[in-house]
């Protein structure tokens, strides 16, 4: 499976014409997976809600930041919506361009070809081997990769919050996040 | 952190789930702005590994007010008109649900239209062959596509002057068996008929099924909220009563599984009705290829925009470590694909429905395999039924 989903492109091609139903149909594709981030950060329904329309109407607004060749829609939807939970839960943002996917910057140049393949994260086996992944994964790993990317700490605020090295803790999401890669390649052979 | 192209996958895994200090992000994103395609690449991979974390969220879904508030927003304030238009023009103010009674209805109806098709082709093809012979004829007409359900059902060889002359042709034993044939020929198209009228029934009972499920959803999602304010309430109250925050929990706890349930039924029939609707839609029947399979069949409709679906039925029950798993055959690389496990129930009946995706373009056969529980990354299990475009 390439990395992008064609019938996206055409979608988001649609918004830039100003579609709203392309708009509709996308976020009816992805609501639920979006949403259900929103909430496992802010534990909020009503915040949680507000949040998966922001993220939409993001799309609809700026759709034209978006380059199928920097990867997946839904990880492009799913970083937007967490930096703006986060940014909800913390009332400020502590890093205001940290989604690197609208602060602009331009890569042109890019061979589409030349990416790599990834599996789609709407597979639904794939969700369960990540899931399954992450249940295996040492207590301590899996902690410091929860609470990075559900709360945003930084590696020094995980360091002083859990009382580790900071080498320790950047030790534990390499390791953490390095075991979810490979389920991921793993599932490009497969789909 | 030096900036240049020695970065390993883990920095930019760093850098995507962004818990690098400022300092490090910023060296980093000026980095990719140099236009360096290796860690581009690189980065593209890591930013879905880190996505990848949210699908272990537990599963949410929305209320129907989200969709109509940013449809609202997006047509800039003005009415939000008929949102579904285009895929609802009837239930243009049901939400997103469709009830699975209504498109597991939908999808038979399907079904029997092409069936009753069949046979009406071979009704016709007789009925060709006995013109040929010279008997009268009736032709049959194809009622399930075209003709009205009220339309006049196909009558016996009537005593008209034209069938009249045609009966008097061939030798009368022929003439004998031709009539009781086309007698049972609109014998059939009449039960035929009727089928189509039940069938009719039933869709709109299924729509009327469809509005209730809707409201049971949004009942057990307001019954949801209000446990968790409840909840909410007695927690922050500091209620010693550990009894009743336990009841609530688990009150909150089955509400929110039958939210769960029903949305992901409501999820299922859209997607069903999405492939049904989304035109060019193939069919493939999958037969036993191993005596392992005993006499199970399936058969799967699919197109690259509407997704997959799978019923089969008759299959063995297998042992506890084993489910199956159904595979995609298609040109280019990889030449299998995992599409996904089979559902069973004991009945020996199995069901699965894949996403649409541009795989499905380039398919050429379908099989399914005997694997560990759980599924194989790549088929190693008994090929036990095969089917080809």
């Amino acid at each position: 499976m390439s990395s992008w989903d064609q019938e996206d492109v055409e979608l988001l091609t649609g918004i830039a014409r100003r579609d709203s139903d392309a708009l509709l149909r996308l976020y009816r594709k992805y609501n639920g997976r979006v949403f259900s981030l929103a909430y496992r950060i802010l534990d909020d329904r009503a915040a949680a809600e507000e949040v998966l329309q922001d993220t939409f109407y993001r799309l609809w607004d700026r759709s034209q930041l978006y380059r199928p060749e920097k990867g997946q829609l839904i990880s492009w939807l799913l970083t937007v919506a967490r930096n703006l939970a986060l940014d909800h839960k913390r009332k400020e943002s502590r890093r205001a361009d940290s989604n690197v996917f609208f602060n602009g910057e331009e890569w042109s140049g890019v061979d589409p070809d030349s990416l790599p393949a990834t599996a789609s994260l709407e597979d639904p086996e794939l969700s369960r081997t990540i899931r399954k992944v992450m249940e295996q994964l040492p207590a301590e790993q899996k902690t410091v990769i929860e609470l990075a990317y559900f709360e945003g700490l930084t590696h020094q605020e995980l360091s002083d919050k859990l009382g580790q090295s900071l080498g320790t803790v950047k030790t534990r999401i390499r390791l953490g996040l390095s075991k979810l890669r490979e389920a991921m390649r793993g599932k490009v052979m497969m789909l | 952190m030096s900036v240049d192209c020695a970065h390993v996958e883990e920095d930019w895994e760093l850098f995507a789930l962004g818990s690098l200090d400022e300092a490090d992000q910023q060296r980093m994103a000026s980095h990719l702005q140099s236009g360096c395609k290796e860690c581009q690449r690189r980065l593209v991979e890591a930013r879905a590994v880190v996505a990848s974390i949210a699908t272990t969220a537990p599963a949410r879904q929305p209320s129907a007010r989200v969709e109509l508030d940013l449809m609202k927003r997006v047509r800039g304030g003005k009415s939000s008109g008929p949102i579904w238009s285009g895929f609802w023009p009837r239930w243009s103010m049901a939400p997103w649900a469709v009830a699975a009674v209504c498109l597991v209805l939908a999808g038979w109806f399907f079904w029997q239209q092409r069936r009753l098709g069949e046979e009406l082709a071979g009704a016709n093809s007789v009925i060709r062959s006995l013109r040929q012979a010279g008997a009268p004829t009736t032709p049959v007409s194809p009622r399930i596509t075209e003709a009205p359900v009220t339309g006049p059902p196909v009558s016996p060889p009537s005593a008209s002057p034209e069938n009249a002359r045609a009966a008097d042709t061939g030798p009368p034993e022929n003439r004998s068996s031709d009539n009781r044939r086309l007698a049972e020929l609109a014998a059939e198209n009449e039960e035929i008929r009727k089928e189509n009228t039940a069938l009719r029934a039933a869709s709109a009972a299924a729509e009327q099924h469809a509005v209730e499920m809707q409201a049971a959803l949004n009942a057990a999602q307001a019954r949801t909220d209000a446990l968790t304010r409840d909840l909410q309430t007695a927690k922050n109250s500091g209620s010693e009563n550990q009894a009743e925050i336990a009841a609530l929990n688990g009150q909150l706890s089955k509400s929110r599984d039958e939210v769960a349930r029903l949305s992901q039924v409501m999820a299922r029939s859209a997607q069903i009705e999405s492939l049904l609707r989304s035109g060019s839609v193939q069919e493939i029947e999958l037969r036993a290829v191993d005596p392992a399979a005993g006499k199970g069949f399936a058969r799967v409709l699919y197109s690259p925009q509407g997704g997959l679906l799978l019923v089969a039925d008759s299959l063995p029950k297998l042992d506890h470590e084993k489910c199956y798993q159904l595979w995609v055959i298609r040109k280019g690389a990889p030449a299998i694909l995992s599409a996904g496990l089979l559902q069973t129930s004991d009945d020996g009946s199995g069901f699965l429905m894949a996403q649409p995706t541009n795989d499905l373009a380039q398919l050429t056969g379908l099989a399914i395999t005997d694997e560990p529980k759980g599924g194989s990354v790549s088929a190693r299990g008994h090929k036990l039924l095969f089917g080809a475009r």
